[in-house]
């Protein structure tokens, strides 16, 4: 382990280990307008929490779902676009982070120094993350009153593409 | 039409339908936009079921991990599979005629057993007789797993308690033979991370193969999508809709790249090729990414030989290399017999959202380490199987020698110079003088290096019985030159090694040359798990000479060398047995393993061999330093146990 790394169970606490935390804590707070969120979304964060330090990968998928959902719940209440996206952009991105930083562990030593290839794959993500919600929040706000049957139908439309091609 | 294409043309139309929807939302009647949207919401609920189905129907441990170099094999102990058999077996009809199998392979150690070790029982109870009525053992519990009438009552086939009889009835008979526990009873050894249930596969790639796998990890993303419109359209809320995006974009990210194929340079560099055991080799590797383009996940291991172990530093790197640019890792190894050849690197590289990766096991140039022990140089007792060639040898012959033999009545046809004249003057009749005569003895020291072989007395031990057999085999190979024997090699073992009987300064490097670098006795036990020997044995026996005595170097932690001792007494060839002990008391299964070696080493004695066995060192680097008290012609290690015939000095400690 390199000198001042903290261990966790015997693992590095790695960047992405606290870039993860990060982009969970972002979601919770973006979502805690509403109550019934904000306690799904900490439960969530938890999970996250107790996924990084115990490099459980299924804690980690389950803190995703749980604060995606948490995201949905504000969305079903008065919250608004922003903090909707920042919810769910920051679920997906929490449980990406996590993932990836418990997977380093099975091919990296603790001695082994990853913060560039951790931050590189951050760096990427959150780019994904900015620019599909940018897009996202700019197609809302442009789209006229009465379309939404016609979001719905792009969005699904761009799931199958998604989901087909490669 | 297939399944494929229809969900493609229902993806175009959705996309098509969207964007003129959104653009243009008064373009078609409210009905059908309704129509659409429910059309939406059912199958985005679908959707989203099989995701989450598909999410969990795919184990995230199928992604592979980076092999695990610079730890030596872990060797299985005596025993512990027929403990893991034992533990795998239920209760059930299913299961009864396994059970049935183990309880004949105990049953079989038990009577013999029972005729070797147990004095002042009435002749006329048979072994069999005891089992069958358990007065064997004071145990009922280990009784009952012979004895019919004791078995718990039950559905026919159907047993329960078997995994505790066993292991009683197992403590029992190896307490007849007075192996105990060790104290570690029921410990559970350390066992390699890579056995361990759930942890991450290591591709298998052959030297210069390349596969590309996708790593599952954003798989379900898009269920996100799917549920979040499933939701917007259930709770009338379009930005619920938005929160799919997430799914979208992700899965989209996911799916954008192919991990890189890459170029890289790889120089090795060792601070040692040629160390002594227990010297520590250092390992530079510098890695340089000449793709032209930037590898955003890089991770790559030395493939450091088997038997090498890393006791400082890592062979494993992870890093983000931009084109030119170098990565160096440094580590050090702890230098064991063998010749280690380093000639290859296995490399894993992702894209940048780590959906897929690309493994490759890239060929280097070698580098070689080969660490050459010094060892011991022991003569044991041989028989008097012997050529017809006049030698060094004292063996029951007599010829033209020097030393007196004995007198006996004279033959026409003796030559006259060995008549006793005196005789002939004294008492009036004829004898002739006989004389020892030293023949040449041709030995073939025969090492086990069988799967079987392959064994520790403990999991943590990462040294096999094949490896002390080697050193022992090297020892008695120089003692036997140093007397004037012919010494020839073989390895038992379906990796071929032959060395036909010689002598010499030359011959004797040539032997002790194979026993340190043929990969016959190498670090990693063969593939072939054919142990009844029977094929090794019939080359054997091909390649033997007639007039030549076997030095048998094996483990006995199975039937096969106690088979061929016998099969080779059979055709007429003194056998010699040097047996290191590589079983282990710590569960029942291990202790009744030591009791099957130990009735197997009876019987050969009985066969008429020698036997001769040790408790070799754990560590294989320390073995030079720390072997047998014993010198030539002393007895056994100070931790060995008392063994019959002459002991041998097995693990070295001497000049070459």
């Amino acid at each position: 382990m390199s000198p001042g790394r903290p261990a966790v169970g015997g693992y590095a606490f790695r960047v992405s280990d606290a870039l993860a935390l990060l982009a969970g804590l972002a979601a919770v707070t973006a979502v805690g307008g509403s109550t019934l969120a904000l306690a799904a979304g900490g439960v969530g964060w938890l999970a996250l929490l107790a996924g990084v330090a115990r490099r459980a990968r299924g804690a980690v998928v389950f803190a995703c779902g749980t604060m995606f959902a948490a995201s949905l719940v504000a969305a079903a209440g008065d919250a608004g676009v922003p903090a909707v996206l920042v919810g769910a952009f920051g679920a997906v991105l929490g449980a990406d982070l996590g993932l990836f930083g418990i997977g380093i562990d099975r091919d990296a030593d603790e001695s082994v120094a990853t913060t560039r290839v951790e931050l590189l794959h951050a760096v990427a993500s959150g780019s994904v993350a900015v620019a599909t919600a940018g897009g996202g929040y700019v197609l809302y706000r442009s789209v006229p009153a009465g379309g939404s049957a016609g979001v719905v139908a792009l969005l699904l439309g761009g799931v199958v593409l998604v989901t087909l091609l490669r | 039409m297939n399944a494929r294409r229809a969900l493609l043309t229902v993806g175009v139309v959705a996309v098509a339908g969207g964007l003129t929807l959104t653009l243009a939302p008064g373009l078609v009647s409210f009905d059908l936009a309704t129509a659409l949207t429910v059309v939406v919401w059912l199958g985005a609920l679908g959707g989203a079921a099989l995701a989450v189905y598909g999410r969990f129907d795919a184990p995230d441990a199928v992604e592979s991990a980076l092999p695990r170099a610079g730890e030596r094999p872990a060797y299985g102990v005596p025993g512990d599979d027929l403990a893991a058999t034992v533990d795998s077996l239920g209760a059930g009809e299913r299961d009864a005629a396994a059970r049935d199998r183990v309880r004949k392979r105990v049953r079989e150690t038990a009577i013999a057993a029972l005729e070797r070790f147990e004095v002042g029982v009435p002749a006329a109870a048979t072994a069999a007789d005891r089992l069958a009525d358990g007065s064997w053992t004071g145990d009922e519990r280990a009784a009952s797993l012979f004895a019919a009438d004791d078995r718990p009552p039950g559905r026919e086939g159907v047993e329960t308690g078997f995994t505790e009889r066993f292991e009683r009835a197992a403590d029992a008979l190896a307490g007849l033979g007075g192996i105990g526990a060790d104290g570690d009873e029921g410990g559970e050894d350390e066992s390699p991370a890579a056995d361990e249930p759930g942890a991450p596969a290591t591709p298998r790639l052959a030297r210069g193969e390349s596969r590309l796998e996708r790593s599952g990890r954003w798989r379900g993303v898009s269920g996100l999508a799917l549920a979040a419109t499933a939701a917007g359209v259930l709770l009338g809320r379009s930005v619920a809709v938005l929160a799919g995006l997430a799914g979208v974009g992700f899965a989209a990210y996911g799916r954008a790249w192919t991990a890189p194929d890459p170029d890289l340079a790889v120089e090795r560099t060792v601070s040692e090729t040629d160390p002594a055991p227990g010297e520590r080799v250092r390992v530079t590797l510098t890695v340089t990414n000449e793709s032209g383009r930037l590898l955003p996940d890089l991770r790559f291991c030395d493939d450091v030989p088997a038997g090498l172990e890393v006791v400082e530093g890592t062979p494993r790197h992870t890093t983000a290399l931009r084109p030119g640019k170098r990565a160096r890792v440094a580590y050090e190894c702890e230098a064991v017999r063998g010749r280690h050849a380093f000639d290859s690197l296995t490399v894993a590289t992702r894209d940048v959202s780590a959906a897929s990766v690309r493994w490759r096991r890239i060929p280097t140039d070698e580098s070689v380490v080969t660490c050459r022990p010094r060892y011991d140089a022991l003569a044991p007792e041989l028989g008097d199987l012997a050529t017809r060639l006049t030698g060094r040898q004292d063996v029951a012959a007599t010829g033209e020698g020097i030393a007196f033999h004995s007198v006996r009545e004279y033959r026409r046809g003796d030559p006259v110079a060995s008549v006793d004249w005196n005789r002939l003057a004294k008492a009036g009749d004829l004898a002739t003088r006989r004389f020892d005569q030293p023949r040449t003895v041709h030995v073939v020291i025969v090492v086990d290096a069988r799967r079987a072989a392959y064994a520790a007395a403990d999991a943590a031990d990462r040294r096999p019985a094949a490896d002390a057999s080697v050193y022992a085999a090297a020892a008695l190979a120089g003692g036997l030159l140093d007397a004037g024997s012919h010494v020839g090699l073989a390895a038992l073992s379906p990796r071929e090694c032959w060395l036909d009987p010689a002598a010499g300064a030359t011959h004797r490097r040539r032997i002790r040359d194979r026993l340190t670098t043929d990969p016959a006795f190498g670090w990693l036990p063969p593939e072939d798990r054919d142990e009844t020997g029977e094929d090794r044995f019939a080359e054997l026996f091909a390649r033997l000479p007639g007039d030549a005595q076997v030095v048998l170097c094996s483990p006995f932690v199975d039937d096969a060398p106690a088979d061929l001792a016998r099969q080779l007494i059979a055709r007429g060839h003194d056998v010699h047995v040097a047996s290191a002990d590589a079983t282990g008391t710590g569960t029942p299964a291990r202790r009744l393993a030591a009791l099957e070696r130990r009735l197997r080493l009876d019987g050969v004695r009985r066969a008429g061999t020698t036997v001769a066995e040790w408790r070799p060192a754990a560590d294989p680097s320390s073995a030079t330093a720390s072997g047998p008290a014993g010198k030539a012609g002393s007895d056994e290690s100070a931790d060995a146990k008392p063994a019959a015939g002459r002991g041998l000095a097995t693990d070295g400690g001497g000049d070459a």
